[in-house]
C-alpha cells in the first residue's frame, strides 16, 4: 500500500530527531509492501534548515539503493525555496500531484 | 516569518542600540537585564538568536548559557557572546557552555549586523 | 595505584618527544634553506607557501607536547610569514636576518624542550626583542582575522579584483549542534554578491539507518561573484572555522589551482563527483554527461569515459580531467601510507652493521676452514656464503649514506652571516652536493669543514676593496665540491682570495721554532706547516675561526676518520683544500700482508699494484740521502718504506720479499713486506685509547683464524716514513718510536 509520508511543518534541527525515527519506521514499511514509488508530501513545510535538508539528503540516498523514485509531491513555496538556496533540488523528483491518492 | 532575537545585557543604553539597529533591519527583538530575567522572559518561546553580555548583576552570561541550554527548546539555539578585551577565559567557558560566537566589545551597530547575519538573514 | 588519564598521556607524550625534536630540527633547516631561497627571489610563492607550512607545522605539533612558549613565539612568526604570503608585506634584507634569527630562536626553544638547564636570561632578552620587531614588522600590514580552524586558500594574484569565486565547504559535525546552520551561512554568502551556481554532495551523507540526524555532514560548493574581499568571503564562516574545512579559489585562479585544489580535495571514488566538488562541472551537467555516457554504453559503442563525455558535452578543461583522472589513480594505487621513507634510529642501525660485521668475519673463518677441507662441495657453498655476506654487507652500508648536500647547504647560512660581519661579499658555490657518504662520517666532518670555511672567508679572501685593488671581481668565490675517487670521498675547499703567503708562514714556523732557522722546507712543506700545532699566522686571533680551536685540531679531526687533508695554494689567486675521507668507517676491503709474525692490513683502494717474490738485493738501489730505498717503476723511482725496519719487527727476513704499491693522493710508494696473503674484508675494531697517538695505523681487525691484524693508514704511513729532517713536534708525540728517530741507517739489510 502506498503512503505519502507527510513532512512535518518545522523540518529544523530541533525536529530532525523525531522525523528521522518516523521516516525509518515508513521506510520499512514501503519496503516491506515493495511500493512502486516513495512520495514526500511537502506543501505543510514552512521552515526547514540543513539538518531538515540532511536528513531528506540520507533519505534520498537509502532509496536510491533500492532503485526506487523519491518523490517530493506539492512543495511549498518555502520548501522550493529553501532547497534552490542550498542546492538541494536535484536531490528530488518534484511534482505536483500526489501519485497516488491516499495520503498518510 | 521574523526571525527574533534576543539581547541580554545589563546596560539599558546598548539594549537600546542594539534593538534599533536590528529592528531596522527587520528583525523581531527581545530584551532582557540579565541571565534570569531572559530565562523569565523566554519562557518556552520560539527565538532565533541569543546576544548575551558576560558580565551581568544576578546572573552573569555564563551561567544564564549554561542553564539555558539544558533546556530541550534551546539546545540548539545560536547564541553570540559579548566580551572585552583579556577576558579570553570567559570566551573559553562560554564556548564550554554553547555559545560558539562572540563579539568584542566596543563594537559598532554594523559589527553587529554583519555577525548577526551570519547566523540568521531577518 | 593506577595511572590517571593524564598520566598516560604525559608519558605517550615524553616518548614521542624525541620524534618531534628531530621533526622539528628538520623543518627548521627547511626554513633556513628556503629563507635563503627567498633572498635570491623574494616574490616566490611557492617558497613562502612552503615556509609558511613549515612554521605552520611546528608550531602545530609543538602545541600538542605543550610548549607553549614555542606556540607563542612561532605564531609572532607564523603571522609575518601570513602577511608575507598574502603579499602585503614584502621580503628585504633586514626583514630577512629578523625571520633567520627567529628561526634560530625557535631551535632554542626546541632545546629546551629536552633540556630546560639551556635556558638562560640571555635568551629570553632576544626572545622578547625579536618579538617586538615581528610585531612592528606586522604592524602596518592589513589584520587578518586569526584563524583556528584549518583553511586553503589557492589564489592566483595576490589581491583579487573581484569576480567569479568558488566556495567549498566541508561542514564540521557539530556545527549544527553549536547552532549554526549552513544554510544561513550560505544566505549570508549571497548578500555579499550573487550565487551563480550551488551544489550539496549528497553522497557525503549517510544513509537514513546511519544517520545521527544532529550531526552534520553537508559537503557545499558555491560559485560566488562579488567585488567582496576573500577575508570578507572568509568571513562568512567565521563562527564555524573550527569545525569546518574550507577552500576558496579566487577568480583569477588558472587551470593550475584547480588542479591544486583537486589535489586538496578529499578522495571521491567517483570522477565526476570529484569533478563536481571543485566546481568543474555542475551537478546538471555531471548528470547529463552520465545519462550520455550510459546511453552510448547501452548503444552497443565502447562506453567513452566519463572524462572525455564531460570535455565535450560540459566544456571541462582537459587539464583538469586528466588531474583529476590521476588523482583517481593515485588514491587506487597508493596504500594507507604513500611514504617511501622509513625513519630508522641510527644506533638501531649501527646493531645490524656491527652483527654484519661479525658475520663477515665469521664467514671468513668458515671459509678458511671450508678451503682447508679441500671439499668442493663444501668450498663452494662457502664462496657463495661469502658472496651473499658481502652483497648485504655493501647494502646495509648503503642504508647509512646520506648525500653531503645536507651538511653542504648548512653552509649557506655560515658564509652568509660571516661574510656580512667581515664586511665581505661572499658566495658559496656547491658541487657535488648529492656525493654520498656515511652519515658519521658526515656528522664528524661538519665541524672541521666549518672551521675550515671560516677560516677561508676570513684569513683567505679578501674585501671588496682589497680585491678591487687586485683587479679581481669585489665578489670573492668559496667552492664547496664533493666527489668519489678511487674508493674515497673528496672534499675540496677552493676559495679566490688572496692565497697563502709562503715567506710569512715559514718566518713564523721559525718564530715559533716549529722550524730550525737555518732550514727552509720545500713549498709543499711550508704549507703542511700551517697545520703544526702552535702555529698562527693572523696577527691577532680574530673572534672567528682562531677559537682556541686550530688548523692542528682540524687535522686531527679528519685523521681521526682516516682521512687526509692536504693544502695547495697560489699567492693572489687563491687556496685549495682537499679533503679525502673513506666512504664507511666500519668495514673495509683489505689487502692482507705478512711482515715476520706479523699480519697487517692495507685498504684495498689504496693499493695500486704488487710486485711480487723479488731479491731484495737486486730490488732496491742505493738508499737515498734521507736513508730510505727506492725502486725502479716504470722509469721512475718509487720510495719503498720497510715495515721490518720502521716498526723493528722481529724474525728472519726472507729470501724473496714483495712491494705493495700503494697510492696516497697523488703519490705513491711502495711498501716492503715478506708474503701476500691476498685480498680480506674486514671489520674495523678502533685501536685501544693507549695506542691513539699511533701514526700510520687506523684500527685493526680480527681474521678469520682469529689473530690481530694491525690496519695501515696509508697516507699517514706514508708521511711517517718519509717525514723530512728536523720537524720538531712539540706536543703529543708523534713518531712510530718514541725517542729513535726514522731515519736510522740502513746498516746492512733489514734484519
Amino acid at each position: 500500500m502506498n503512503q505519502i509520508f507527510e513532512l512535518p511543518a518545522e523540518l529544523s534541527i530541533y525536529t530532525v530527531a523525531d522525523t528521522h525515527r518516523r521516516l525509518q519506521v515508513w521506510l520499512g514499511q514501503q519496503i516491506d509492501s515493495a511500493a512502486a514509488q516513495l512520495q514526500l508530501l511537502a506543501h505543510g513545510v514552512e521552515e526547514i534548515d540543513g539538518a531538515g535538508f540532511q536528513l531528506l539528503g540520507a533519505l534520498a540516498n537509502s532509496v536510491a539503493a533500492l532503485g526506487v523514485p523519491l518523490r517530493v509531491v506539492a512543495p511549498s513555496r518555502t520548501f522550493v525555496e529553501t532547497s534552490a538556496t542550498l542546492g538541494c533540488i536535484d536531490w528530488f523528483d518534484v511534482t505536483e500531484q500526489a501519485a497516488a491518492r491516499e495520503v498518510a | 516569518m521574523g526571525k527574533n532575537i534576543l539581547i541580554v545585557d545589563d546596560s539599558s543604553s546598548l539594549r537600546q542600540v542594539v534593538s534599533l539597529a536590528l529592528t531596522r533591519a527587520g528583525y523581531e527583538v527581545m530584551e532582557a537585564g540579565d541571565g534570569q530575567d531572559a530565562l523569565d522572559k523566554l519562557d518556552g518561546r520560539k527565538i532565533n538568536l541569543i546576544i548575551s553580555d558576560v558580565n551581568m548583576p544576578r546572573m552573569d552570561g555564563i551561567t544564564f548559557v549554561t542553564q539555558l541550554k539544558q533546556n530541550q527548546r534551546y539546545k540548539f539555539t545560536p547564541v553570540i557572546m559579548l566580551t572585552t578585551e583579556g577576558q579570553d577565559a570567559k570566551k573559553e567557558q562560554g564556548r564550554a557552555a554553547g555559545a560558539k560566537a562572540w563579539i568584542m566589545k566596543p563594537f559598532s551597530p554594523p559589527i553587529l549586523l554583519d555577525a548577526v547575519a551570519k547566523l540568521i538573514l531577518p | 595505584m593506577k595511572r590517571t588519564q593524564q598520566e598516560s598521556d604525559q608519558s605517550f607524550i615524553a616518548e614521542a618527544m624525541p620524534a618531534f625534536i628531530s621533526e622539528a630540527r628538520e623543518q627548521l633547516e627547511n626554513i633556513e634553506q628556503l629563507l635563503l631561497q627567498l633572498e635570491e627571489n623574494p616574490q616566490d610563492r611557492d617558497l613562502l607557501d612552503a615556509l609558511f607550512r613549515c612554521a605552520h607545522t611546528v608550531k602545530g605539533s609543538a602545541g600538542i607536547f605543550g610548549l607553549m612558549q614555542l606556540v607563542e613565539f612561532a605564531h609572532h612568526v607564523e603571522t609575518l610569514l601570513d602577511r608575507m604570503r598574502e603579499g602585503h608585506i614584502r621580503l628585504d634584507p633586514s626583514l630577512s636576518t629578523l625571520l633567520l634569527q627567529c628561526n634560530d630562536q625557535i631551535l632554542h626553544l626546541v632545546d629546551i624542550a629536552s633540556n630546560p638547564s639551556l635556558e638562560s636570561d640571555e635568551y629570553i632578552a632576544e626572545r622578547a626583542d625579536l618579538v617586538c620587531r615581528l610585531l612592528a614588522a606586522v604592524g602596518n600590514s592589513q589584520p587578518v582575522p586569526a584563524s583556528a580552524g584549518q583553511e586553503t586558500c589557492v589564489s592566483g594574484a595576490a589581491v583579487p579584483a573581484g569576480g567569479r569565486w568558488h566556495v567549498s565547504a566541508e561542514f564540521g559535525t557539530e556545527c549544527m549542534r553549536n547552532g549554526m546552520d549552513p544554510l544561513g551561512i550560505v544566505r549570508y554568502l549571497g548578500t555579499l554578491g550573487e550565487v551563480v551556481a550551488i551544489t550539496c554532495d549528497r553522497s557525503s551523507i549517510p544513509s537514513l539507518a546511519e544517520l545521527d540526524p544532529e550531526s552534520c555532514h553537508l559537503v557545499v560548493g558555491v560559485g560566488l561573484v562579488t567585488e567582496a574581499t576573500k577575508e570578507e568571503i572568509e568571513g562568512a564562516f567565521s563562527f564555524v572555522k573550527d569545525d569546518c574545512r574550507l577552500r576558496l579559489i579566487a577568480p583569477s585562479a588558472s587551470l593550475e589551482h584547480f588542479v591544486t585544489l583537486l589535489d586538496e580535495m578529499p578522495d571521491h571514488p567517483q570522477l565526476g563527483q570529484l569533478l563536481v566538488n571543485i566546481g568543474a562541472v555542475t551537478q546538471a551537467q555531471l548528470d547529463a554527461g552520465l545519462r550520455q555516457q550510459s546511453a552510448l554504453r547501452a548503444g552497443g559503442d565502447d562506453a567513452p569515459r566519463l572524462g572525455d563525455v564531460l570535455q565535450v558535452s560540459a566544456g571541462v578543461a582537459p587539464e583538469i580531467v586528466a588531474a583529476a583522472v590521476s588523482k583517481q589513480q593515485r588514491q587506487r594505487e597508493a596504500g594507507p601510507d604513500d611514504n617511501r621513507c622509513i625513519r630508522v634510529q641510527a644506533d638501531r642501525l649501527d646493531v645490524v652493521i656491527n652483527l654484519l660485521g661479525e658475520l663477515v668475519i665469521a664467514g671468513a673463518g668458515a671459509s678458511l676452514l671450508a678451503r682447508q677441507t679441500r671439499h668442493s662441495g663444501l668450498t663452494e657453498a662457502s664462496q657463495h656464503m661469502s658472496r651473499l655476506i658481502e652483497e648485504i654487507r655493501n647494502g646495509t652500508l648503503q642504508l647509512r649514506m646520506v648525500p653531503i648536500g645536507e651538511t653542504f647547504s648548512r653552509f649557506r647560512r655560515v658564509v652568509r652571516d660571516t661574510a656580512s660581519q667581515l664586511g665581505k661579499d661572499v658566495i658559496l658555490e656547491i658541487e657535488g652536493a648529492d656525493t654520498e657518504l656515511d652519515k658519521s662520517v658526515v656528522e664528524k666532518i661538519a665541524d672541521p669543514l666549518m672551521h675550515l670555511v671560516r677560516n677561508g672567508l676570513d684569513h683567505g679572501l679578501e674585501t671588496p676593496e682589497q680585491r678591487e685593488l687586485a683587479g679581481k671581481p669585489r665578489q670573492g668565490r668559496l667552492v664547496l665540491s664533493a666527489r668519489h675517487e678511487s674508493g674515497s670521498i673528496l672534499i675540496r675547499i677552493r676559495d679566490d682570495g688572496r692565497g697563502i703567503d709562503r715567506s710569512r708562514v715559514l718566518k713564523r714556523a721559525w718564530e715559533r721554532g716549529l722550524v730550525d732557522v737555518d732550514v727552509t722546507p720545500s713549498d709543499a712543506d711550508i704549507l703542511k706547516l700551517i697545520f703544526a700545532p702552535g702555529f698562527s699566522t693572523a696577527e691577532q686571533v680574530t673572534n672567528l675561526s682562531g677559537r682556541g680551536v686550530g688548523m692542528d685540531v682540524v687535522r686531527k679531526n679528519i685523521e681521526a676518520l682516516r682521512g687526509t687533508v692536504d693544502v695547495s695554494s697560489q699567492l693572489g689567486h687563491g687556496t685549495v683544500i682537499d679533503i679525502r675521507l673513506p666512504l664507511t668507517l666500519a668495514i673495509i676491503d683489505g689487502f692482507l700482508v705478512a711482515v715476520g709474525s706479523s699480519k697487517f692490513v692495507l685498504p684495498l683502494e689504496a693499493v695500486v699494484e704488487v710486485i711480487e717474490g723479488r731479491d731484495p738485493n737486486e730490488l732496491l738501489t742505493m738508499p737515498d740521502k734521507r736513508g730510505g730505498f727506492c725502486v725502479p717503476l716504470r722509469g721512475e723511482l718509487l720510495p719503498v718504506v720497510s715495515l721490518r725496519q720502521l716498526y723493528a719487527l722481529q724474525g728472519e727476513a726472507p729470501e724473496r720479499v714483495s712491494i705493495v704499491v700503494v697510492r696516497a693522493g697523488d703519490r705513491s710508494y711502495g711498501i716492503e713486506v715478506d708474503m701476500l696473503l691476498g685480498q680480506h674484508q674486514t671489520v674495523i675494531k678502533p685501536l685501544g685509547r693507549m695506542f691513539r697517538t699511533l701514526r700510520g695505523i687506523s684500527g685493526s681487525s680480527i681474521l678469520g683464524n682469529g689473530e690481530v691484524a694491525l690496519i695501515f693508514d696509508v697516507p699517514s704511513l706514508g708521511l711517517l716514513a718519509a717525514e723530512p729532517p728536523r720537524i720538531n713536534t712539540r706536543g703529543a708525540r708523534e713518531t712510530a718510536f718514541p725517542g729513535r728517530s726514522i731515519h736510522s741507517s740502513t746498516e746492512g739489510q733489514s734484519s
